[in-house]
C-alpha cells in the first residue's frame, strides 16, 4: 500500500492545520493510501511522525508555506511540497498527483 | 469551553467582509472578550491578508490570535444576504465561524475545540445541521456538543 507521511502548517495554526492533514487523511481512507499527517499548529506537535514512520514512507507531503521543524527525519526523502488551501479544498486530486509524480519520477 | 447562545448571532445585516469583522470585534468588546475592538479588528484583517479564511459552500472561519483577546472565544453570524469573501468555490458566504484565542494563554481544551470545529466543517452533516437550526440556543447547544464531545 502507499505509505504517505506528511505536516501540515498554517499562519495562526488553529484552524488550516487540522482541516489540512484530517482532509487528506480522510483522502487517503478512500484511494487506499495510507497517510499520516503531523500538524505543527497551536497546541505543538499533534500526531507526530516518528523516525520509524518517515523511514518506511514512499514521501513526505508537505501542506505548508511556513516554517516546519523536524525536517530532518525526512533525510534522503523525497518532499513534495504542496499549498495548504488546494489540501483542503481538492485532498484527493493532491494525494493522486502526489503519488504519480513520485512514481513517475 | 461552551459557546454561549449570545455568541450565535443570526440575520446579521453587514455590505461587506470588513463591516463583519469590524462589527464582530465591536461586539466583543461590549461582552467584554476585548478591551480593544479595534485591535482585534486588526488582527483578523492581519491573518486574512496572509490568505483568505473563505471556504466553501458559503461557510468562512476568520480568526485572530492576539494578545486582546481576554477569553477564547467562538461566534457563528448567519447573514442575512451574502457578501463577497475569496472562497474555494468562488461563492459568496453566508455563514461565518469566528474563532479568536490569546497568544499566550490559551490552554489546550480551547485550541482543541477550534481544531474541532474546523475539522467539523469538512463535514457536510455538519454544515446542513447547522442550517436546519434557527434558534440560538438551540445552535449554541448543537455545536457545543459536537466540538466539545471528544477531549
Amino acid at each position: 500500500m502507499t505509505n504517505i507521511v506528511g505536516i501540515s502548517a498554517c499562519p495562526a495554526g488553529l484552524a488550516h492545520t487540522p482541516m489540512a492533514a484530517k482532509a487528506l487523511e480522510k483522502a487517503g481512507e478512500e484511494l487506499g493510501y495510507h497517510v499520516k499527517m503531523e500538524q505543527q499548529g497551536s497546541m505543538g506537535p499533534v500526531n507526530v511522525i516518528n523516525q520509524d514512520e518517515a523511514d518506511t514512507a514512499d514521501f513526505v507531503l508537505i501542506a505548508s508555506d511556513q516554517k516546519i521543524t523536524g525536517m530532518e527525519r525526512f533525510k534522503n526523502k523525497k518532499i513534495l511540497r504542496v499549498d495548504i488551501n488546494v489540501c483542503i479544498k481538492a485532498p484527493k486530486a493532491v494525494l493522486k498527483k502526489c503519488v504519480s509524480t513520485v512514481e513517475g519520477a | 469551553m461552551e459557546i454561549p447562545a449570545r455568541n450565535i448571532l443570526l440575520n446579521i445585516n453587514v455590505t461587506d467582509r470588513d463591516g463583519l469583522l469590524r462589527f464582530i470585534s465591536k461586539q466583543c468588546e461590549i461582552f467584554g472578550y476585548t478591551n480593544s475592538s479595534k485591535g482585534l479588528y486588526d488582527s483578523f484583517i492581519q491573518r486574512e491578508k496572509e490568505y483568505s479564511t473563505g471556504l466553501q459552500d458559503g461557510f468562512a472561519i476568520p480568526h485572530a490570535k492576539t494578545n486582546f483577546v481576554k477569553s477564547a472565544q467562538i461566534f457563528y453570524v448567519r447573514l442575512q444576504h451574502p457578501i463577497e469573501w475569496k472562497t474555494y468555490d468562488d461563492k459568496s458566504v453566508t455563514d461565518v465561524f469566528v474563532l479568536m484565542v490569546n497568544e499566550s494563554g490559551t490552554g489546550k481544551v480551547h485550541l482543541k475545540m477550534l481544531s474541532n470545529l474546523a475539522t467539523a466543517l469538512l463535514e457536510d452533516e455538519f454544515k446542513k445541521k447547522i442550517h436546519e437550526l434557527n434558534d440560538s440556543e438551540k445552535i449554541s447547544e448543537y455545536i457545543t456538543n459536537e466540538i466539545g464531545g471528544n477531549i
